[in-house]
C-alpha cells in the first residue's frame, strides 16, 4: 500500500452539491488551498447523477421567509432548528440565481419569473445540474480534487479535526490529508434498512445508495454531538422503479386512489408529505392496496412531456412505462420505501452551532450530513454549505490554526494498513452477507417497511445486540484487496449510522411523527419530547441528551 | 433496472469509466468496459450517456436481467427480449432510444437548454 501525504488549508469531505457549492466560494473568496475529496468522479457523484426535474426549495411570489418556516414547522411538528432554517431560507433565492448564472436551464414565464411548481418549487432541466456544478472545481488552480478516495476517518489532534485519512482503491493508496479545517459534505445514509427491491435491483433505490453515512460515521467516531437521528426519512415513490412522485403530483393534481378507487386524502383538512406517506401505508395495511396516482386518461401531449420530465431526472421510470403499460393507461402505481437517513429532507446530522460549527473544532457541516433543518433539498444545501465554509474561511482569518506538522497519524495508517492481507480469503460475498443482515434486522426490528415503520423497545434492544455482534465481526476482518476495504468501510460506515439510529429511537418514547418515527410501546405524542434527541458517542458508549428548542432570532452558540 | 455493456459495440475509449458515481465500471484490455456488479448499479444512466457508441443500455427489469446474467457468465451476449434504452448525446440535445421488447424503437429528444414542463 502506497502512502500519499498532503497538506492543506481546507478540506472538504463530499463532491456532491454542498461539496461543489464550498469549494467555488472558498476559491472565489479566499487565497486558502483547497482539497476536495469525492469517492467516486465529481463530474456525476452524489445525490444528482441523473438529474433533477425541479428545484424544490425556492420562496415563491406568494411566500415569504416566514411563511416558509411556518410550513417546514408544520411539516416536522416544530422539531426544527428554526435559527439554522431561516438562515437557509434568506438565501434560497439568490442560490437559484446562482445555478442560473452557471448555466441551469430553467422554465420562465411570460414575465421572466420562474415557473413555478406548487408553492416551493421551480421547474428547471437538470439532467446536467452536477456538471455544471462540477465545472468550477475542474478549472480552478486552488483546488486539488482528489477524485475515487473514500474517505475512512477524520484525522484529530488536541480535540481538533485536522483533516482526514483516505484510501483509493484503484491506486491502491492511502491518503494522509492534513488540513486546518475541514467541511463534511459527505451526505446522508442509505442501505441502513432492507430496501423495496432485492436481488439485481437491490440499489434501484430513492436515494444514492453510495451514500453509506460515511459522513455521519466519520464523525460519530470522532465524538461530533449528533441530532434527529430518530427523525428518518421515508420517501413516497413509484413502485419497481422508486422513482419520484411529485412530478406527477404536483403538476398534474393526480388523486391519491386505493384498489377499490377511493380517493384517500379527501377526507384529510391538510396533507403533509409525513401524512400522504402514512395514509397510504395504512391503506395497504388495512387491505386496501395497491395505491396509486390516478392518471388514466391524461392526454397524450401531457403524458409524452412527462416521459421528458422524468428523463431529466429518473430515466428507469420512462423506460418503465414503456416496458409495461404507458401511464395513460394504467395508474402510476406507488408506496413508501425503506427509511434513510438524510438531513436535506429531514433532520438528522451533526449538531451545529448557527454558523454551521459541529461540536468538534475546525469540523464543519453542510448539506444531507447536517441536522436539525429539512427540506434543503439542492438550494438549501447550497446555502447551508455557503454559510459553513464562510464561517470556516472566518475562523481561519482569525486564528494561527493547529500547527500541522505536529500531527501524527501513524496509529491510523497502521489500522488500516493492516487490514489488508492478499493471502486471506476474498470476502466479499461475505461483506454482502453482512450488510443484507444488517439491513434485515433494521426492517425487521427496527422499524422497517414490513412493520408500516413500526417499533417497539424491546424489538429494538434485540436489534441492537445484533448489530453489536456483526460491529464485532467487521472489527477483527481482514481482507483481501483494497476494493474489499471499501466495501468493510461501507459496512463499518453503515452499523455505525445504525447503531446510532436504534439509540435515538430508543430515546424518543413518544410518536411524533406516523412513519418516520413511530413507536408502537408510546403511539400518543408526549409533550415532554418536544426536544431535539441528541447523542455523542463517548468511551464505545452511545449518550444521548435532550435539547431545548431553538427558535427563529436566537442564534445558538456550543456551550456544552 | 441496471446497465448492460454491448462489447461488440464497446470502442475501449474509457469513457465511462470515471463518471460513474458507485465507480462499477472496469476495464479489460480484450474486452472494453465491463460491470458485472447490476445489483450494485442505481440504474442514474450517466455512463450510458458518456458512450458515444450505444454500448452502454438501460436495461428494463430484473427478473429478466437475472437470466441474462447467466448467459454473461459464459461470455455471450444476451438476447433475451427485454426493453432497453440506450442514448446519443450532442452539444446541444439528447436522445433517447427505447428498444422495446417487441423491437418497436422511441425516439424521444430533450433539449439540454429547454426546461422540463412539469
Amino acid at each position: 500500500m502506497k502512502i500519499k501525504h498532503l497538506e492543506t488549508d481546507i478540506l472538504i469531505i463530499g463532491g456532491g452539491t454542498s461539496g461543489c457549492i464550498a469549494a467555488k466560494v472558498a476559491a472565489e473568496s479566499s487565497d486558502y488551498k483547497i482539497v476536495v475529496c469525492d469517492r467516486s468522479y465529481i463530474n456525476r457523484s452524489g445525490c444528482l447523477a441523473a438529474g433533477v426535474n425541479a428545484l424544490n426549495a425556492y420562496i415563491g411570489p406568494d411566500e415569504t421567509v416566514e411563511s416558509c418556516l411556518s410550513y417546514i414547522k408544520e411539516e416536522f411538528d416544530g422539531i426544527i432548528r428554526e435559527d439554522l432554517v431561516v438562515s437557509i431560507l434568506e438565501k434560497l433565492n439568490d442560490m437559484v440565481s446562482i445555478l442560473e448564472d452557471m448555466g441551469l436551464p430553467m422554465l420562465k414565464n411570460t414575465n421572466g419569473s420562474y415557473a413555478m411548481r406548487g408553492k416551493h418549487s421551480i421547474k428547471i432541466n437538470g439532467e446536467n445540474i452536477k456538471p455544471i456544478l462540477a465545472k468550477p472545481l475542474i478549472e480552478e488552480d486552488k483546488i486539488t480534487l482528489l477524485e475515487e478516495v473514500y474517505i475512512l476517518d477524520l484525522l484529530t489532534h488536541s480535540g481538533a479535526v485536522v483533516g482526514g485519512i483516505g484510501y483509493s482503491k484503484r491506486k491502491k493508496s492511502l491518503y494522509i490529508i492534513k488540513a486546518k479545517a475541514t467541511l463534511c459534505t459527505a451526505g446522508g445514509a442509505a442501505g441502513i434498512y432492507l430496501p423495496n427491491n432485492q436481488g439485481q435491483n437491490a440499489h434501484k433505490m430513492w436515494y444514492s445508495p453510495f451514500n453509506c453515512g460515511s459522513g455521519y460515521a466519520m464523525g460519530i467516531r470522532a465524538g461530533a454531538e449528533m441530532t434527529g437521528f430518530e427523525m428518518r426519512f421515508i420517501a413516497l415513490r413509484i413502485k419497481n422503479t422508486i422513482a419520484p412522485t411529485g412530478t406527477i403530483a404536483q403538476s398534474l393534481h393526480s388523486v391519491h386512489r386505493n384498489r377499490l378507487g377511493e380517493d384517500y386524502l379527501k377526507d384529510y383538512d391538510r396533507v403533509t408529505t409525513e401524512l400522504r406517506l402514512h395514509a397510504t401505508t395504512q391503506e395497504e395495511e388495512e387491505g386496501r392496496g395497491p395505491c396509486y396516482l390516478d392518471t388514466v386518461g391524461i392526454d397524450k401531449k401531457v403524458s409524452s412531456l412527462l416521459e421528458k420530465a422524468y428523463l431529466n431526472m429518473a430515466p428507469s421510470q420512462t423506460l418503465d412505462w414503456y416496458d409495461k403499460q404507458m401511464p395513460t393507461d394504467l395508474g402510476v402505481e406507488i408506496t413508501g420505501t425503506e427509511p434513510y437517513i438524510v438531513g436535506g429532507h429531514s433532520g438528522s446530522g451533526y449538531w451545529v452551532d448557527h454558523k454551521r460549527r459541529t461540536t468538534l473544532k475546525y469540523l464543519y457541516a453542510a448539506g444531507d450530513v447536517c441536522g436539525g433543518s429539512p427540506k434543503k433539498y439542492v438550494t438549501g444545501c447550497m446555502a447551508e454549505s455557503v454559510i459553513a465554509i464562510e464561517t470556516l474561511i472566518e475562523d481561519l482569518n482569525g486564528s494561527k490554526g493547529i500547527e500541522l506538522s505536529e500531527v501524527s497519524a501513524i496509529e491510523k495508517i497502521t489500522n488500516f494498513a493492516n487490514r489488508i492481507d492478499e493471502a486471506s480469503p476474498n470476502d466479499s460475498k461475505k461483506l454482502e452477507v453482512l450488510e443484507l443482515q444488517m439491513q434485515k434486522i433494521m426492517d425487521t426490528h427496527a422499524g422497517g417497511k414490513s412493520t408500516s415503520y413500526r417499533y417497539k423497545s424491546d424489538n429494538l434492544r434485540m436489534a441492537q445486540a445484533e448489530i453489536i455482534s456483526l460491529i464485532e465481526i467487521t472489527e477483527d476482518m481482514v481482507v483481501k484487496n483494497g476494493e474489499v476495504l471499501v466495501s468493510l468501510a461501507e459496512l463499518r460506515d453503515r452499523l455505525m449510522v445504525a447503531m446510532v439510529v436504534i439509540a435515538h429511537l430508543l430515546e424518543r418514547k413518544e410518536t411524533r411523527w406516523q412513519c418516520y418515527q413511530s413507536n408502537a410501546d408510546y403511539p400518543q405524542k408526549d409533550e415532554t419530547y418536544l426536544c431535539y434527541i441528541n447523542s455523542r458517542y463517548e468511551g464505545n458508549q452511545i449518550k444521548m441528551y435532550h435539547r431545548p428548542l431553538v427558535r427563529k432570532g436566537f442564534g445558538y452558540e456550543h456551550t456544552n | 433496472m441496471s446497465i448492460r455493456i454491448d462489447k461488440s459495440k464497446c470502442i475501449k475509449c474509457r469513457a465511462c469509466l470515471a463518471i460513474c458515481p458507485g465507480d462499477l465500471i472496469e476495464f479489460d484490455e480484450n474486452l472494453g468496459a465491463t460491470m458485472d456488479k447490476q445489483q450494485r448499479c442505481w440504474g442514474c444512466s450517466a455512463c450510458m450517456k458518456m458512450c458515444t457508441n450505444g454500448a452502454i443500455e438501460l436495461v428494463a427489469t430484473d427478473y429478466k436481467v437475472c437470466s441474462s446474467i447467466i448467459e454473461q457468465d459464459n461470455n455471450q451476449t444476451c438476447h433475451h427480449r427485454m426493453s432497453t434504452m440506450t442514448t446519443q448525446t450532442s452539444d446541444d440535445k439528447v436522445t433517447w432510444i427505447i428498444t422495446k421488447s417487441d423491437g418497436e424503437k422511441i425516439i424521444i429528444e430533450t433539449l439540454k437548454s429547454e426546461s422540463n414542463q412539469y
